[in-house]
């Protein structure tokens, strides 16, 4: 059956792409949460805002793209550190436990994503691009550019940063951090700088994500919550800091999630993925908590 | 007149919504972030039932506190291994899995377009279709939720609750079951939501999936956390000002495009601001009051 090769073919990148998405998205998302301990739910509306910056840069103010994009991108990953300045470490000093800064996180995500939508408007927004947009074909299915890139920006981004964990000063103060952020205060680290640069890097991951997404998919003010959700899913499933265990996790989504659509109907997808998350809190929680009862 | 009615109707729903979430966020500090589901299944409930079944408003509300109840023992009883962060995540992934689910199950749910002409519930005879029937008989269940919630606040009981949220193994000491607290206080509260559900689907005698996703659980916990959680009338004015502000911001000329936008940007600034003014208040908010 020619039909359901072609079928199964194209499904196959349609993980490939999903999963390289979730991949980025649960990076940052699992590097903030090892550097300063708490879900980061803002981290989807930076990801909608890496989009909606370039958009702003480049259509708007009307930029080239050489500085139109980098500007937008920028913008976009200074919300990270200007959320740790603005909303987490007042709360944190304050004496707000994960839950508060949780629930700020929410509240921020709130705010953010709302004026992306007063500033632009609540409509989808099309900015999809005739060169990101031709596709190629990969054997027997067709993806478009934009597809093949964010399966390049997943795999660019698990080798840059599986190197810089290794090989860099704020890679290994970040483990450090994270494994025990007492030890790691006695040596000299400072936690605050490590969480803000890790903020940074995350978002800069988000928001990249967020431009090639848009290039894909077109974009909204809501599309950082689907990602968002499927992230911490990945990095709950993986193992918050496990970078090949993330990786596997989200290509595993990935397919969760487009072969459960193939077989239930699309408009099941995302609930098979949030099915999972949902069932590995019930059964596995022990993953991430054994790593952050250690630390205290 | 009748406008006042109908933002009275509302303002009674989510304060039955808030008192029904205040029983875990506050007495207990489990935040989750899905009382919408359990509105939208008493809705959904409530408008099978009342499509022919029968329209008495006792019944239809014991059977949805019923359906309500189940799901949260259900859903508690699955997730009474986890606390705070990773509980509220948890009941995030629920809330996500039941907004999909009043999206596609077409057969029940009648999908995106929702269910129309949902005939309205009756007491004793009575039709609640109007808004000031429905107001005052939602009236009388928040304010008799209200009265419950006191009396729980100044019983010994309400020592114990606050024992399982500051320091649970004292609790375990005094050879107490928190989870048996946490498991009916979490199921009360998802049976006294869907029961919310049932009101607003026999008042709007139209439902679709809008009001039962993420962001009015939000909203709902918004309520909890502004008016004062733990408390017995905080989730009530809380529930007041923020179904009034969306209100004010129409009349004050914003088009209802910007307002709605602008009503998000307040309660998430709001949420933001009092968990930096009051980080521990929210969890601690009756210390020294019993």
């Amino acid at each position: 059956m020619p039909g359901l090769r072609v079928e199964f073919v194209q499904t196959l990148s349609d993980c490939l792409v999903s999963g390289g998405l979730y991949f980025v998205i649960g990076l940052g998302f699992g590097m903030v949460y090892r550097a300063g301990r708490f879900f980061h739910l803002a981290h989807g509306v930076v990801f909608t805002a890496g989009a909606y910056g370039v958009y702003l840069f480049t259509r708007q103010l009307r930029w080239p793209a050489w500085a139109g994009v980098p500007a937008g991108l920028l913008v976009a990953s200074l919300l990270g550190p200007a959320l740790w300045f603005a909303v987490y470490r007042p709360a944190s000093r304050r004496g707000a436990g994960p839950l508060g800064l949780l629930l700020c996180s929410l509240g921020a995500g709130l705010v953010i994503q709302h004026t992306i939508s007063l500033a632009f408007g609540d409509a989808n927004l099309q900015v999809r691009v005739p060169f990101w947009s031709q596709t190629m074909a990969v054997g027997p299915a067709l993806v478009t550019r934009a597809q093949v890139a964010m399966v390049a920006f997943g795999a660019l981004s698990f080798a840059s940063v599986a190197v810089a964990l290794r090989y860099t000063r704020l890679g290994l103060d970040l483990r450090a951090t994270g494994d025990d952020a007492g030890l790691a205060a006695t040596v000299g680290i400072n936690s605050e700088s490590v969480l803000v640069r890790t903020l940074f890097v995350a978002s800069l991951l988000a928001s990249t994500g967020g431009l090639v997404a848009a290039l894909d998919t077109d974009m909204r003010p809501t599309m950082g919550m689907q990602p968002l959700l499927l992230g911490v899913c990945a990095s709950m499933l993986g193992g918050v800091g496990e970078i090949r265990g993330l990786a596997i996790a989200a290509l595993a989504l990935g397919a969760v999630q487009h072969f459960g659509a193939w077989w239930a109907g699309i408009e099941w997808s995302e609930s098979f993925a949030m099915l999972v998350l949902f069932l590995i809190l019930v059964i596995r929680p022990e993953g991430i908590r054994a790593r952050a009862r250690r630390a205290t | 007149m009748s406008y006042a009615l109908h933002l009275s109707t509302v303002i009674a729903i989510y304060a039955l919504l808030a008192c029904s979430l205040n029983l875990t966020a506050g007495f207990l500090g489990l935040i989750s972030i899905c009382q919408a589901a359990f509105f939208g299944l008493g809705a959904y409930t409530a408008a099978l039932l009342l499509r022919g079944t029968t329209n008495e408003a006792v019944f239809v509300a014991a059977i949805c506190f019923l359906v309500g109840w189940a799901a949260g023992v259900a859903l508690s009883t699955a997730l009474f291994r986890l606390r705070e962060d990773y509980f509220a995540i948890a009941s995030f992934a629920f809330q996500a899995v039941a907004t999909a689910a009043f999206f596609n199950l077409y057969p029940v749910t009648g999908g995106a377009p929702g269910i129309a002409g949902i005939e309205p519930l009756r007491f004793c005879g009575i039709s609640l279709a109007s808004a000031a029937r429905s107001s005052t008989s939602l009236a009388v269940v928040v304010g008799a939720l209200w009265l419950i919630q006191r009396a729980l606040l100044r019983s010994p009981a309400a020592r114990v609750l606050a024992a399982i949220r500051e320091d649970e193994v004292s609790v375990l000491a005094a050879g107490l079951d928190p989870n048996r607290y946490r498991v009916a206080l979490f199921a009360a509260g998802a049976g006294l939501a869907a029961m919310a559900g049932a009101f607003y689907a026999s008042y709007m005698t139209f439902i679709d999936p809008t009001p039962f996703g993420f962001d009015e659980s939000l909203l709902i916990l918004c309520c909890v956390v502004l008016g004062g959680s733990g408390t017995s009338a905080g989730p009530i004015f809380g529930a007041v000002a923020l179904v009034c502000l969306p209100e004010a911001l129409r009349f004050a000329g914003f088009p209802s495009a910007v307002a709605a936008n602008l009503r998000q940007i307040v309660f998430g600034t709001a949420l933001v601001a009092i968990i930096i003014l009051r980080p521990t208040g929210f969890q601690r908010a009756d210390r020294g009051r019993n």
